[in-house]
């Protein structure tokens, strides 16, 4: 190699640019590639030095129909090499194979593609071996925090209701509640609580709390038929779904917190988080089936239970068809099927079975909304929204 | 064009002197970086978005390489590694603490609505307040990890004092028409309190082409390319005279979209359901509310987009570099059909993705659209929504990848320098370079380039 070179072209060799990384100026070379690297040649006092293969970053990362290359060296920070000139591009693609666009990326993403096929694995091999973690974490809440979770649903769903407590009817309601409540098998009472709200209405709440509404007593029929729904929400109850509904409510704000960048406010929400919640098919056919059992150790009949979901459905079909105002409480989803339902009270063998409360106690019970007191709140908001 | 590149650059050679034109163009050669968006999505799928950092650096790398001045690119020297870093710096630093803060508030005041909305009020403020300082980290990073010839660019400047800036003018104006609103509900009554509030809100946009110009002075002033200095010499009063325009149909605008949400939410008897009844609103009803929503923001770009366009213009003409000024190009015209183009390609985006998931489905035998019965089996709904979700997510991220490409295309192609430049006279920087890049920009999504 001729230790000086003029700035056209060698034969052998090919155009480029070359700047020092000192000033924004820069001094025609010739470089060619040789076994070693890339051999510069400059037509002044610097001579000529190579830029190894390996010691070479692009630009942009070479692809098949480049028409020129940037190039810098580890050899020399700050120095930068442009070559105009596709045949260049097309030679040093054999020579540097770990500057194409395919090389980097592979280099780039292989360890979070092992990252991942990790993390799937692991959720994999959770969901084979039949652990759901979410119900993990709400058997190891303890009491006292599962209640405060449910003071704190019921708060913020029947904001602006008032209890209702007539004393005989809530007198008639607990006979009725522990009567249940001494075979559901949580060892707890459950805790039972009626609202002047006409909305037709029943939710379980952390905490073995149970909210129905004044609507939802006007519309049923019998003892046997408040009987179903509350065995039937203690049954969510028995499985902590209220618990696990709001872990993973929380987990899913959590998400979409992470998002917006912590903006969203969602989880500062609490209260549209637990008015969200509602229950998959399977939870509700699981809730039906410890509905059963408790009535049938409670020796009521299951019949109410089938009679109020018939009713409810029948109710909703009038009203508005399937995509009711009404979704997202319990009571109201009308999943699973109404016929499923009937079908799975109707294959209960005949037990022995005694009214769910006597007459009376019935009549107290339907009364109980006859005198209502106004519900303590850390809050005195006025309900009543800002005129529009 | 290229054939002709060396001879070009000849020319420059002798700038011993004196200064040197400069060209600036953006040379892709057919490359729209389609497929590389392409690639991007299925990769940041596949790795669960943890690949997103590498995605984003390699279109970078491509957009700053298609970006040549004289004919020779820029160079992106920024890494996955260092964005990447960055975010999960600001995620354990900044948002996991939000977030912890927003569960334990959420815990402690559930039922308190007072509490809550002070709290989410906080929380707006307090990323509002860092806003400013993550757009000047990101131009910072972004600047350190620009070359040409070597040279590095660099911010110079304060985040805080920018973020501040960036923050009081617009709380300022807006503390003062609150402000004025409470006094009009303690004297008057809340309806005209209303009235003000949205009023004096629309009056106080007046001061957005005074605010962008004081922003810009302030980012351009600390700009430096090497050694030497960028300058700014615009003020904001040219501005005005478009931004009349701008103003008068935006507000007319919002007006007419807040009038629209007040006679849907009314008319529909929803207001007495939501309130009253306290039931959820239907998907429906939250469809047609986000609808009104975006075709308020939507038309308001479209409005704006040549006052945008003249201020794009007005910063450019005011920016000097040596011995020459910027010169941008930019027309209202493009501006809008760039912005409607660009959405019309998300729309196409999620529209090929849509259909890909039906075929999909078919092929492996599901019934396409959406499941009214849930399906029984976990495994099989999550495969049904990833077979639905999956070449959405493909299909938006290669479209919305172009449309970065488009956006940055026009504004190169736009933009031009007039005058010399000394280049050989312009040093290389010697400003410290941020080790890592753009974490709270990246956390709030603020970085379109
Ligand atoms: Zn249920």
């Amino acid at each position: 190699m001729p230790s000086s070179v003029s700035n056209k072209p060698h034969s052998e060799g090919h155009y480029a640019r070359y700047s020092d990384g000192k000033t924004a100026g820069a001094r025609d070379a010739n470089v060619a590639l040789t076994s070693r690297g890339i051999e510069i040649t400059l037509d002044d006092a610097y001579g000529n030095f190579v830029w190894p293969y390996a010691s070479l970053a692009a630009g942009e990362p070479l692809r098949d129909h480049a028409v020129d290359v940037l190039l810098s060296s580890r050899e020399v920070p700050g120095a930068s090499l442009f070559v105009p000139g596709q045949s260049f591009a097309a030679e040093l693609k054999h020579h540097a194979p770990h500057l194409t666009a395919r090389a980097e990326r592979w280099r780039n993403a292989r360890p979070w593609l092992g990252v991942t096929s990790l993390i799937v694995g692991f959720f994999a091999l959770i969901y084979a071996a039949g652990w759901s973690p979410i119900r993990t974490i709400a058997l190891t809440l303890p009491d006292s925090w599962r209640d405060r979770l449910g003071e704190q649903a019921i708060l913020s769903m029947t904001d602006g209701y008032k209890k209702c407590s007539a004393p005989d009817g809530v007198a008639a309601l607990k006979v009725l509640t522990e009567r249940l409540s001494k075979v559901s098998g949580t060892g707890r009472t459950f805790d039972v609580v009626v609202y002047d709200w006409s909305l037709m209405n029943a939710f379980a709440v952390p905490g073995d709390q149970i909210v129905i509404t004044k609507g939802l007593i006007e519309k049923s029929q019998s003892a046997d038929e408040i009987a179903g729904v509350l065995a039937h929400e203690m049954g969510h109850g028995i499985e902590l779904h209220p618990e696990t509904g709001i872990i993973r409510a929380i987990g899913l704000a959590t998400a979409v917190e992470l998002m917006m960048g912590g903006s969203s406010g969602t989880l500062a929400n609490f209260g549209v988080i637990l008015a969200q919640l509602g229950y998959t098919r399977s939870a509700e056919r699981k809730a039906d089936l410890q509905a059963i059992r408790v009535l049938r150790e409670a020796e009521i009949s299951p019949k109410g239970l089938g009679d109020f979901f018939k009713r409810v459905a029948d109710i909703e079909g009038e009203r508005e068809g399937p995509t009711s105002r009404m979704r997202g409480f319990d009571i109201l989803r009308t999943h699973p099927p109404t016929a499923e339902r009937s079908e799975l009270v109707r294959r209960q063998s005949a037990y022995p079975s005694t009214p769910a409360l006597d007459a009376s106690s019935w009549r107290d019970l339907k009364a109980i909304c006859s005198v209502t007191t106004e519900t303590p709140k850390p809050d005195k908001r006025e309900t009543k929204p800002t005129e529009l | 064009m290229h054939g002709n590149q060396r001879g070009d650059d000849r020319g420059l050679n002798v700038a011993s002197d004196g200064g040197a034109r400069l060209a600036l163009t953006f040379e892709h050669r057919g490359d729209r970086l389609i497929g590389l968006g392409f690639v991007n999505g299925v990769l940041n799928l596949l790795t669960l978005g943890l690949y997103a950092s590498w995605a984003k650096t390699e279109v970078r790398r491509k957009l700053w390489s298609f970006t040549r001045i004289n004919g020779e690119p820029l160079a992106y020297t920024g890494t996955g590694r260092e964005l990447f870093l960055g975010f999960l710096i600001v995620f354990f630093l900044v948002l996991l603490p939000i977030i912890a803060c927003g569960v334990a508030v959420g815990l402690i005041f559930a039922g308190n609505p007072t509490a809550l909305t002070a709290y989410q009020a906080a929380i707006y403020v307090l990323v509002f307040l860092l806003i400013g300082n993550a757009k000047y980290r990101a131009q910072r990073y972004r600047l350190s990890r620009t070359q040409w010839r070597g040279i590095r660019g660099a911010l110079v400047g304060s985040p805080g004092r920018y973020g501040w800036t960036y923050f009081w003018t617009i709380a300022l104006p807006v503390v003062v028409v609150a402000g004025v609103a409470i006094s009009v509900a303690l004297a008057v009554n809340q309806s005209a309190a209303a009235i003000t509030l949205v009023a004096g809100l629309i009056a106080a946009l007046w001061v957005l082409p005074w605010r962008a110009n004081k922003l810009q002075r302030m980012m351009t002033a600390d700009t430096r390319l090497g050694n030497l200095a960028l300058r700014y010499d615009g003020s904001s009063g040219p501005l005005y005279r478009r931004y009349f325009f701008a103003w008068t149909g935006s507000a007319l605008t919002i007006i007419a979209g807040i009038a629209a949400v007040l006679y849907v939410v009314i008319s529909s008897g929803s207001y007495q359901q939501w309130v009253v009844d306290r039931t959820p609103p239907s998907p429906q009803e939250i469809a047609i509310l986000i609808a009104i929503g975006l075709s308020t923001l939507a038309i308001c770009a479209i409005i704006t987009a040549w006052y945008r366009a003249s201020q794009v213009r007005h910063f450019a003409h005011h920016t000097k570099l040596d011995n020459a000024a910027f010169h941008s190009s930019v027309s209202g015209r493009g501006l809008a059909w760039l912005f409607v183009s660009n959405w019309l390609l998300t729309v196409l985006g999620v529209a090929l993705g849509l259909s890909i998931s039906g075929v999909l489905l078919w092929f492996i035998g599901m019934t396409p659209g959406l499941p009214t019965e849930p399906v029984t089996l976990p495994v099989a709904s999550a495969l049904q929504g990833f077979v639905v979700l999956a070449p959405i997510f493909i299909m938006t991220t290669a479209m919305s990848t172009f449309a970065h490409f488009r956006t940055t295309r026009y504004y190169v192609a736009n933009l031009a320098l007039e005058g010399t430049v000394n280049l050989n006279a312009i040093l290389q920087s010697q400003v410290a370079r941020p080790k890592r890049g753009e974490g709270l920009a990246q956390v709030f999504e603020l970085d379109a380039f």
